[in-house]
């Protein structure tokens, strides 16, 4: 293995390892503009070069692969003046307008202008003028003024979704982004480019004016998007999530997420059950647990054979893990059904057809998913009058609007109707008891995704309204019934659920390295 | 009209491509061919040259707008271009354009009424034993130098693409 001298520190490193790699190992940062580790390498912005000893020029460092014995410099003068060069040189007709730039706070050009340059402009002629707000796509807006030319966005197009929206039309100054004439950068993916995007070039229609990156606090968590489970930063701003970002993870998305998954953060915000209702009215907890805790006792009194409960793969593991020893120890049915929202679009990339983000939970949770009914039969089932009481966990259900529909109406035929979800649909009114649960971002959970692997999520703010985790839920009831669960931290029903199932916990996301 | 090339063109383009490792390096040449058969490089001829070469159309977007010698726009017939580098602006190129502009009616950049000429000021075209010059490129791929050029020797020669014009198409009528 070749040994190099980055700045004087001796490292031994792999074979074919690149200087920026190396230099990082070796603890000194490299700027780079157009290196992107998932993305070829077109060594095009000239911001990583360093010093190697015995070499006429300085060297691309994302580019060049050392070799045993290089002395290599990424601090010496020479480098340092070229630095200044070449931030001088991008930021000629940069509009500099970062007051009003979305990516003002997580800009390269911003930190290595500090960090690299710092020095005032010394161009007194006007700066070219191009597009501001190019709608390059449905999700992105291209401003030509900022854009560096780095390529990465391109590059994305070509080698991750091999879409091949994006070119560079015209040349030197006036050299731009595009799209074919009467295309659009529109892939199910295009939002990845703002955020590999070093600059504001490319930003996000969503995120557009929104907040302040400097003022988003980011959680570590989980997409729900579907069931491949993208780890995501959840980036939020009292107590509202403003924006999903792709977390690195090798295992699962790389650095990538859809668009879909991306904005799937509305739901959390959107039609959301925030107080405890008994037929339309709101309560507060005591209450309804009490009012709850009753009626579900008369109706197990009265027929114990005629309880349906609606699982939903929407919930995280530990609130499945609670919402079985509710069911086995408290209500004793075994009458189950699979909620969950219907199959959807899949790719062979991230996107999987399967819109629930904790199927594989549930058969971990469960052992398996034979014993649970499918939506016709819990139809059947009420009609038939087989089910009088229905426990039902959120408010999906993989089923079309025909048959959707249908139970909608069949519920007039139930005794007792319990709803215990996020969202409001059109089932809350329907409710004789509705308790609101909170979201993913509310509360800390697992996810097993399709593949099997284990993801925890962290709670980024608290609930909103007087919601609660379903796991908290199952508790109050619980113990009004007279069967407590006696839990207080999440990860005491995770050691225990763990104990308890086959799944076994590999799933930590690896740590996030540098983009 | 649709966007094909004639049979002759095919043969040449055939021609071509069997020249190159791979489809992408026939890029340019194959975009002059076109240029040549449709007049000038418009968005349908972009989209069928990357059909043709079997290339992702951003990549022939890329190449004909990096190149100004690809008009995206329809120009004249004879797209007369003055050399203004050093041995001809020394013998007298601005001269001719001068007197290019005044005879012509039309400014640098611009293309007569009638379709016939597009004037412009291009960097050296190698010609420097024969300063002043022009070159003349035909809408049918036909390039043509004239050389040792004064105002007398314009007026036969501009006679003389008068009359060769005749027979051509108007660009912006070649598909």
């Amino acid at each position: 293995m070749p040994k190099v001298n980055i700045n004087g520190t001796e490292i031994e490193v792999e074979k074919g390892t690149t200087i920026l790699k190396a230099a990082a190992q070796a603890g000194f940062e490299v700027p780079h503009f157009c290196y992107h580790p998932a993305l070829s390498i077109p060594a095009n912005c000239r911001m990583c070069l360093v010093e190697v000893e015995g070499a006429r020029s300085l060297e691309p460092a994302c580019y060049s692969e050392v070799t045993d014995g290089m002395v290599v410099e990424t601090k010496s003068e020479r480098v340092i003046k070229a630095q200044k060069s070449v931030l001088e040189f991008i930021l000629l007709n940069h509009p500099v307008d970062c007051p009003i730039c979305d990516q003002a706070g997580e800009c390269k050009l911003q930190d290595y202008y500090m960090a690299y340059d710092a020095q005032e402009s010394r161009l007194r002629a006007e700066k070219n003028q191009k597009v501001k707000v190019f709608p390059i796509g449905p999700e992105v807006l291209y401003d030509g003024e900022r854009c560096i030319l780095c390529t990465r966005c391109i590059r994305f197009c070509e080698e991750i979704t091999g879409t091949n929206e994006l070119t560079i039309v015209q040349r030197g100054d006036s050299a731009e982004i595009r799209t074919f004439p009467g295309k659009e950068l529109d892939n199910p993916y295009s939002v990845c480019t703002a955020d590999i995007c070093p600059v504001g070039a490319l930003t996000s229609r969503d995120f557009r004016f929104k907040c302040r990156v400097w003022l988003l606090q980011s959680t570590d968590s989980v997409c729900t998007g579907c069931s491949n489970g993208c780890n995501i930063h959840l980036e939020h701003f009292r107590n509202e999530i403003q924006r999903y970002r792709p977390r690195y993870n090798p295992q699962v998305n790389d650095y990538w997420m859809c668009d879909a998954g991306r904005l799937s953060y509305k739901e959390v915000h959107t039609d959301r059950l925030l107080r405890p209702m008994s037929n339309g009215a709101a309560l507060n907890w005591h209450g309804v647990t009490e009012t709850a805790s009753a009626k579900l006792a008369r109706a197990l009194d009265d027929d114990a054979g005629s309880f349906g409960f609606v699982v939903s793969p929407q919930a995280s593991c530990e609130d499945l893990f609670l919402a079985k020893r509710f069911i086995e120890e408290v209500l004793g049915t075994d009458q189950l059904y699979l909620g969950g929202k219907p199959d959807g679009f899949e790719d062979d990339f991230l996107i999987k057809a399967d819109k629930n983000p904790n199927r594989q939970g549930v058969k971990a949770v469960f052992g398996g998913l034979n014993d649970f009914g499918d939506v016709d039969k819990l139809i059947d089932d009420i009609e038939s009058g087989a089910i009088k009481t229905l426990y039902m966990m959120e408010t999906h259900l993989p089923a079309d609007a025909e048959t959707r529909q249908r139970f909608v109406d069949a519920l007039d035929k139930l005794d007792l109707f319990v709803l215990q979800a996020q969202h409001c649909a059109e089932l809350a009114n329907q409710a004789h008891l509705a308790l609101p649960a909170c979201s993913h971002a509310e509360t800390e959970g697992t996810f097993v995704n399709f593949d099997g692997l284990a993801q925890p999520f962290e709670q980024a703010f608290a609930p909103h309204g007087d919601s609660l985790p379903h796991w908290q839920i199952f508790m109050r009831l619980a113990r009004a019934m007279g069967q407590p669960l006696t839990y207080t931290f999440v990860h005491q029903i995770r050691d225990e659920m763990f104990q308890a199932s086959d799944a076994d916990e590999n799933g930590e996301p690896a740590e996030a390295q540098a983009e | 009209m649709a966007v094909e090339f004639s049979e002759e063109a095919e043969a040449t383009f055939q021609d071509l491509i069997s020249r190159y490792p791979n489809n992408l390096a026939a890029m340019l040449p194959v975009l002059h061919l076109a240029q040549s058969e449709f007049g000038w490089i418009s968005v349908e001829v972009m989209d069928y040259v990357a059909n043709r070469l079997d290339v992702h159309p951003t990549k022939v977007l890329n190449a004909a707008t990096f190149y100004t010698m690809y008009n995206k726009q329809p120009i004249g017939k004879c797209h007369i271009q003055v050399c203004t580098t050093l041995s001809c602006a020394l013998m007298g190129g601005y001269e001719i354009i001068d007197y290019l502009e005044d005879t012509l009616g039309i400014r640098v950049g611009e293309t007569t009424p009638d379709g016939r000429f597009t004037l412009s000021e291009v960097e050296c075209l190698a010609s420097c034993g024969t300063a002043p010059m022009f070159q003349a490129s035909f809408c049918d791929g036909e390039i043509e130098y004239f050389e040792n050029l004064d105002a007398e020797r314009v007026d036969e020669v501009l006679k003389e693409l008068n009359e060769k014009l005749e027979a051509l198409p108007l660009p912006k009528d070649m598909h």
